[in-house]
């Protein structure tokens, strides 16, 4: 590539040595002056002079400064440069000229990303949005997928972790459409990935774009991975003669959104004393804490024995993260580059080893290297090193699960220093628990390291001729897992010393697994226009991609030492191993053809024949095709003049229809297979395989499908200004793959392979609102976006019958895995109450204070006066009917503040399992608002007894509200003025201080609203608001 | 001509691997399913994939703080207090149920079945294989093996839940939904298994295959079935069977039997085997226990420690050798061997001492480890004890019984008891000693069962006895006598006495119908 570039520039310098000589043959007046970029100031070379009307042409230097030649001072001069808005500047007389030139950033001339290519957006027909991150991205957002949060109508973002390397936000465009892999197919510089992990992995700052697209017109081009929609990144270019440096950085601390309160040590003794006298009905029982015990619980004075631990407060803590990152950009007329070094460091909120780390290495370049020809290289490079203690990222949610499961009466640590495992109550007859899971320990035992090498890189060679382009692009995704897990020999000891239990054996755990996609795409495209009104582009493309991952993992005890963590550091025991390995291959055929009567009708279709290797000999191709139309009815000349007098600039109707697929399902599905993972024991204790059908194949499987069509209405108003984008959408997939089918356990089979089954609609309205403005030196922008979902709705299950997966209801009618169990009506305050009312789960103990659930059916399907399970019903809503972002940028005389807001509303989330339950076994810790129980003295209405019999089954009371509203992002800038940059040769420094998740508006309390659906425990880290400062430099 | 050169070269790609192989990929590891059951080999892979059921926590594995298993079944009973109510027998007991809320029913009906139907795969797959492919001693061990087992599961079933689905040969998704077979039938088959596993399963197994079925194993397992089904005759002669094969006796102390020195003995007529080992799901969980007090999911209860005899062959009740103080003192060896008391040490390389801590004052230390393993795994963590389905002890006990309820009663009834007591480390004095001669059926029937009681005691199988005795509701009452704090056993009748068909299998098949006493 530097051979080309040099050359080039070789041939050049004597090219522009004659034009000026032939040029100074007929003319003696000389223009000089300097072109710079109108946002930074910034010299522009390369930048196109002409004068009009003539031949005198010149282009600007390193310097940006160019020096012209001219007929007249009375001339006119052209300014032009890719990428910028071209200028005229009338001479007017002057021999020395200042140029600013603006980005091209109209929004009429605005370029959008599609599938396979750009388009105009005013061409648009299918439903496209796009986010343009033009600016250094400062967002602290460890995940680059959470930069669209509140962005994008129609998209919800859904984080349900907040521990570094597993705290990426899973995506789901205009609601669920599948009962499986729900993931939207993502598409960085033209690769492709079924997950979010590379997306998640950019640096931020190397964003240049994300474009969603959402609707099936949109989405076909990509077959049958297009159903659950497309998210399509660019990444920054370099520019033209610019070279440019940029530097930013920021440094900032977590911490948990929200803290749970649980009871304290006097409380949870009371509790479960009555807990235990409740359960005894009246009759002898032994309490968990003696009277004596009681005492030294409440006066605190055997802390070693008796202590006041709240163990939330003793594992969450704020933790630091820092960020920065590099960029050197440049190149001349045939040739840019842009390489980037990004670096991330983020502690846990979690107390305990856990680190992560991130190093970022890209390198873009495209080369002109003939007038036909165009070569580009585009290189991702991402290093990850996660650090724990021994387990990884899994013993978080047993150190979550620690805050309800251990009792606050156990110290954190004991006076000799050790880790506190026991209460001084561990011998009683009803003897208290020890900690099943000690949350400091666990998050300091042993190591566990987690490296992560992942390399993509895509090489196209594009040769252009006469109206038609050739594209052949090879792309290598590479992904390599390397993980390390040591656990010591453990010794556990109670307050007095005692040896209460221990791992004599220390081991050693690694394993390493590989993933590659070889992909092969061969485009073809031709554009012509007609007659000056008839624009056609015509697509064709073939694509083929080779998938594979490995595994491969050992494990070895008995070390000599804990300090040896390699499998060659003597290791004597238990040798062990195991391994995995699957592929998979997709063949495609597509083409897409454009359509354009004077910008004003516009038509497309596109069509894509996938084969998959997902599916059997006789279902393995698919065809998806879509149309659409957009009518620019601004552009009719009979209303041309009446909306632009009316301040109505743009107004275009579009409409699509199209079918996509999701093969995002498991391998081999269509073949019948024997498990061959089973193991038995015979002879002297050898262990000998065993083989047996485990799941049931079936061998018609195929791709689910998606049918969708999308109204859309565009307006630009007030001169651009004002913006309005208004979908409404229904998408009908169908042939979902049902894979909780419930199959009789007389099958003996632990899973049957899914079949294409059901049936589920999406449908709703997106209006996205942006204004624009600038009064003097006050310029701001606010963007509205909107969704309205109508509730998610499984509208067939086929053959099937409804599945009840625990506390999740899959039935026609009702949303996908709606939250399904009793209702609460009440709470029992009398004994007649309970006698007079239907018998509660055929449990002799109902009492006061229990519980009184309402009694909706029976095995006859009607009130039976029994209440079982035949009783229970939809008492909530996974999926939230509304979203809602908004977003605000001001700038005033180098102050600039952006402030993003992002929510749900109308969604349920179950809460049970994290303390929430009273007192649901014999150990565990409730919530701090149990204090205010039901008790003969205490008749709550709303909260029931401790220790009754039926309090703690899945009922509308753990069902709450998960709406939210949430202050995303803040960010003050202040960027220094540039003449007092210009001393020290900086183009621009930018202070920032910046904050992520700052204020939650919710009626949660003690957890986080924002979390997976059906994870009703959701044990897992707690998220984090940051707070950063840093500084952008760029010279 | 580059250009030229570039389109060929570009369409050249374009029409690699459009070759229809390129798009057919199979499993890399797993086994094609149309090419299995093709050789000795296979059947055998396919067997042992049977057996991996039987390591089921619910089954036979099981437990130490999860859903209850077989070896947990003596907690339904008078023998022993489930301090974990929540793992499923305690809560049973208390008749605090549902079909919907306890796991423990669904993962029993289920891994039965899955048991079930491998066994079904098996049976009709290697009854097809010709010569050529399996010799046909082979062939019948390994049908024999699949018939044992599935009987094994069917007898689980019916004992537990009665009426249940019947099914004997491989089935589709689409013939899936079937409805319950009466007891009787379910019972006729298991029978008609074993009467067939007995013919073709062999005496012995080679020593690499010890823990496969053998002869022994299955006539054993058919005497109790005809005792259930209450066939005295047929019971008779089938655990003479075992007797006569003179593969089995006693001669391993009562106390090392029950530790992994014992798991070889000749004792041990059918066991599922387990392993502890890095890697591998072959362990077990069930002679695990906590270091702070021993077993508390399974204390045994002050009714069943008193129940066991004086070494002079009576009860504390009638002995001068009992002494209320000093309650260890001159007591059956099976109860020293099965119990700790007050002040024994029960994690021996640490010396912990139970201090009583616990509901019932007793310790479970039967199959109870008291050591950290070979492995270094601590007492708390998985092991690799054998669990004995079937020992030669409860098969001389079952024919004493058949004998006793067929009135066929003589020297060998007495004899039959006598072994079982006389064993070494037992000696405890024979019938005509402690009870006398001459005695009559019902004096019989209650030596008998007593004895059953404290041989067999926490081996899970006092629940099978007390319903097929029909005395489940006087259990009971001596589970009330005990009066164990925050204990309230409740009897239901036959509610106390089946499982409920689990909730979730009701919802997945239509045909299915809910246990009378469930409904």
């Amino acid at each position: 590539m530097h051979v080309f570039t040099f050359s080039k520039r070789k041939l050049c310098t004597p090219f522009l040595l004659l034009l000026l000589f032939t040029n100074a043959v007929y003319s003696q007046v000389v223009v000089r002056g300097t072109v710079r970029d109108a946002s930074d100031n910034a010299p522009l070379a390369g930048v196109n002079i002409t004068e009009i009307n003539t031949n005198n042409a010149t282009f600007s230097d390193q310097q940006g400064a160019f020096t012209l030649t001219v007929n007249s001072l009375q001339s006119t001069l052209r300014f032009s440069f890719i990428g910028y808005q071209s200028q005229d500047i009338a001479i007017n007389g002057q021999t020395q000229l200042t140029i600013a030139l603006e980005t091209a950033k109209h929004e009429l001339d605005e370029i959008v990303v599609v599938g396979y290519g750009t388009q105009k957006k005013v061409n648009l027909t299918g439903a496209v949005q796009t986010l343009q991150l033009d600016s250094v991205v400062n967002a602290p957002v460890s995940n680059s997928a959470q930069l669209m949060y509140g962005r994008f109508s129609g998209v919800q973002l859904t984080q349900g972790n907040g521990l570094p390397g597993t705290d990426g936000s899973s995506i789901n465009i205009r609601g669920l459409g599948t009962f499986g892999n729900s993931v939207p197919l993502v598409v960085i510089d033209g690769m492709q990935f079924d997950g979010l992990a590379e997306f998640n992995r950019l640096a931020p700052a190397d964003i240049e774009s994300i474009t969603v697209l959402k609707d099936a017109s949109a989405g076909a081009i990509y077959g049958a991975r297009g159903a659950n929609g497309v998210i399509v990144i660019t990444t920054k270019q370099g520019q033209a003669s610019k070279f440019r440096v940029e530097y930013s950085n920021y440094v900032g601390v977590q911490r948990p959104t929200e803290m749970p309160k649980y009871l304290n040590a006097i409380d949870y003794a009371n509790l479960i004393n009555e807990k235990y006298q409740n359960e005894a009905d009246g009759k002898a029982f032994n309490p968990r804490y003696t009277e004596e015990q009681l005492q030294l619980i409440r006066d605190g004075s055997d802390p070693d024995r008796f202590a006041n631990t709240d163990w939330a407060a003793e594992v969450l803590r704020d933790a630091p993260m820092q960020n920065h990152y590099l960029s050197l950009s440049g190149g001349n007329a045939s040739t840019v580059y842009r390489i980037s070094l990004g670096y991330l460091d983020q502690g846990a909120v979690v107390k305990g080893k856990f680190h992560m780390q991130r190093y970022n290495f890209r390198a873009n370049v495209q080369s002109d290297v003939k007038d036909w020809l165009t070569v580009s290289n585009n290189f991702n490079g991402t290093f990850n090193k996660f650090v724990g203690p021994s387990g990884g990222a899994n013993v978080v949610s047993n150190m979550m699960y620690s805050f309800r499961r251990n009792a606050p009466t156990i110290p954190a640590y004991y006076k000799h220093g050790g880790y506190g495992f026991h209460d001084g109550a561990y011998r009683n007859v009803n003897p208290s628990m020890g900690t099943e899971f000690q949350p400091l320990e666990l998050g300091e035992l042993g190591d566990f390291i987690s490296e992560d090498y992942n390399i993509n890189d895509r090489l196209s060679v594009k040769a252009a001729f006469k109206g038609f382009s050739f594209e052949s692009a090879v792309t290598l995704n590479l992904d390599f897992y390397d993980d390390s897990s040591f656990k010591p020999s453990i010794i556990h000891r109670d307050y007095e010393g005692n040896i209460t239990s221990s791992v004599d054996r220390n081991s050693l755990s690694n394993s390493f697994s590989k993933h590659y996609r070889i992909m092969n795409e061969n485009l073809l495209r031709y554009q012509v226009r007609l007659r000056e009104v008839h624009d056609l582009q015509f697509l064709a493309g073939h694509s083929v991609i080779y998938d594979r991952n490995d595994g491969f993992s050992g494990s070895l005890q008995n070390f000599p030492s804990d300090n040896l963590h390699e499998f060659d550091g003597g290791g004597v025991a238990s040798p062990a191993v195991s391994g995995s390995a699957n592929e998979q291959t997709l063949q495609s055929f597509f083409g897409r053809v454009n359509y354009s009567y004077k910008e004003r009708y516009l038509l497309e279709a596109n069509i894509r024949r996938d084969g998959s290797s997902k599916f059997g000999p006789g279902n393995r191709y698919g065809t998806f095709p879509s149309f659409s139309a957009g009518w620019r009815i601004s552009e009719e000349p009979f209303l041309k003049d009446a909306l632009s007098s009316g301040g109505l600039s743009n107004l275009k109707l579009r409409a699509s229809w199209g079918r996509t697929g999701n093969n995002g399902i498991g391998n081999y599905i269509y073949d019948q297979t024997y498990n061959a993972g089973l193991d038995y024991v015979l002879g002297d204790g050898t262990i000998v395989g065993g083989v047996a059908l485990t799941s049931l194949a079936n061998p018609t499987i195929r791709w689910e499908t998606t049918a969708q069509y999308n109204i859309g209405l565009d307006a630009a108003l007030l001169g651009n200004r004002l913006s309005l984008e208004a979908d409404y959408f229904n998408r009908k997939s169908y042939d979902i793959l049902y894979t909780n089918f419930p199959i009789p356990g007389t099958l003996g089979v632990n899973s049957l392979a899914a079949q294409n089954a059901a049936e589920m609609l999406n449908k709703g309205v997106e209006l996205n609102l942006n204004y624009s403005d600038k009064r003097g030196d006050f310029g701001y922008a606010l963007g509205v976006n909107v969704t309205k979902f109508a509730e998610n709705k499984v509208t067939s299950l086929g053959s099937g019958v409804q599945t009840i997966d625990g506390y999740f209801l899959t039935r026609e009618g009702e949303s996908y895995q709606a939250y399904y169990g009793h209702q609460v009506m009440g709470i029992f305050q009398t004994a007649d109450e309970v006698a007079n009312a239907p018998v509660q789960f055929g449990s002799p103990r109902t009492a006061p204070g229990d519980f009184r659930y309402a009694d909706l059916s029976g095995p006859e399907g009607i009130p039976d006066g029994v209440i079982d399970a035949f009783d229970r019903t939809v008492i909530g809503n996974p999926y939230p009917l509304w979203l809602f972002g908004l977003n605000a940028n001001f700038d005033y005389k180098g102050i600039d503040l952006s402030v993003l807001f992002q929510g749900i509303a109308d969604a349920d989330r179950i809460m049970i399992g994290n303390g929430q339950q009273p007192f649901s076994d014999e150990r565990s810790n409730a919530l701090s608002y149990w204090i205010d129980r039901w008790t003969p003295e205490n008749p709550s209405t709303t909260l029931p007894r401790i220790g009754g019999a039926n309090n703690t089954i899945l009922s509308n009371f753990y069902v709450e509200d998960a709406s939210y509203l949430r202050l995303k992002n803040i960010e003050v800038g202040y960027t220094l003025p540039r003449t007092l940059l210009q001393k020290i040769r900086l183009n621009g420094i930018r202070l920032f201080v910046s904050g992520q998740n700052l204020l939650t508006f919710t009626n949660m309390k003690n957890f986080d609203p924002e979390r997976a659906a059906n994870n009703s425990a959701a044990r897992n880290a707690p998220l984090y608001k940051v707070i950063t400062g840093g500084l952008n430099l760029s010279f | 001509m580059k250009k030229i050169l570039i389109t060929v070269i570009g369409l050249q790609l374009l029409f690699t691997g459009c070759s229809e192989s390129f798009l057919d990929r199979h499993s890399l590891t797993q086994l094609a399913s149309d090419n299995f059951w093709q050789s000795e080999k296979d059947a055998l892979l396919g067997i042992n994939g049977i057996y991996d059921v039987l390591q089921t926590r619910q089954l036979y594995s099981g437990n130490l703080n999860g859903e209850a298993g077989i070896p947990m079944y003596d907690n339904f009973t008078d023998n022993s207090y489930n301090g974990y109510k929540w793992e499923g027998p305690g809560n049973y007991v208390e008749g605090n149920v549902s079909a919907s809320t306890t796991g423990m029913f669904m993962n029993f009906w289920l891994a039965n079945y899955r048991g079930i139907v491998r066994s079904n795969q098996a049976i009709a797959n290697i009854g097809k294989m010709t010569a050529e492919q399996i010799e046909s001693a082979a062939k019948d061990n390994l049908l024999g093996q699949a018939l044992f087992l599935r009987a094994l599961f069917y007898f689980n079933l019916v004992v537990y839940y009665e009426d249940v689905p019947l099914i004997t040969e491989p089935q589709t998704l689409e013939t899936a939904q079937v409805a319950k077979n009466p007891k009787s039938e379910v019972l006729n088959q298991v029978i008609a298994d074993l009467q067939q596993a007995a013919g073709l399963l062999p005496a012995t197994q080679p020593a690499d295959r010890f823990g496969y079925a053998t002869k022994g194993a299955a006539y054993g397992l058919l005497a109790r079935a005809f005792l259930f089904n209450q066939q005295w005759d047929n019971a008779a002669s089938a655990a003479q069977q075992v007797i006569g094969l003179n593969q089995y006796d006693l001669s391993l102390p009562y106390a090392t039997q029950f530790t992994e020195e014992g798991e070889h003995s000749k004792d041990v007529v059918f066991s599922v085997r387990f392993l502890e080992a890095a890697g591998f799901a072959t362990n077990e969980t069930f002679s695990s226990t906590y270091t702070a007090q021993p077993k508390v999911d399974k204390q045994p209860m002050p009714n069943l420690v008193h129940d066991f005899y004086c070494t002079d062959g009576k009860p504390i009740t009638e002995s001068d050798l009992y002494h209320p103080d000093n309650p260890k003192e001159n007591r059956d060896p099976r109860l020293l061997a099965s119990v700790w008391f007050k002040n024994d040490v029960f994690i021996e390389d640490r010396g912990t001492v139970f201090t009583g801590n616990n509901v019932t004052g007793f310790g479970l230390k039967k199959y109870i480890r008291t050591k950290n393993s070979a492995l270094g795994t601590s007492t708390g963590g998985v092991g690799g004890q054998d669990f004995y389905v079937l020992r030669y002890a409860d098969v001389l006990l079952m024919r004493a019984e058949a004998l006793i309820e067929a009135n066929q009663i003589g020297d060998e009834v007495y004899s039959l008891i006598n072994q079982v007591r006389q064993r070494p480390g037992v000696d405890m004095p024979t019938v005509q000693e402690a009870e006398g001669t001459g005695l009559s059926q019902p004096q019989l029937r209650e030596i008998v069962r007593h004895e059953r009681r404290v041989e067999l005691a926490f081996e899970g199988l006092r629940f099978f006895d007390l319903i097929r005795w029909g005395t489940v509701g006087e259990a009971y009452g001596r589970m009330v006598a005990d009066n164990l704090n925050g204990y309230n056993p409740r009897y239901q009748n036959k509610r106390s006495e089946t499982f409920p068909v689990p909730l979730s299998e009701l919802d997945a098949n239509k045909a299915l119908v809910q246990h009378d006493a469930w409904k």
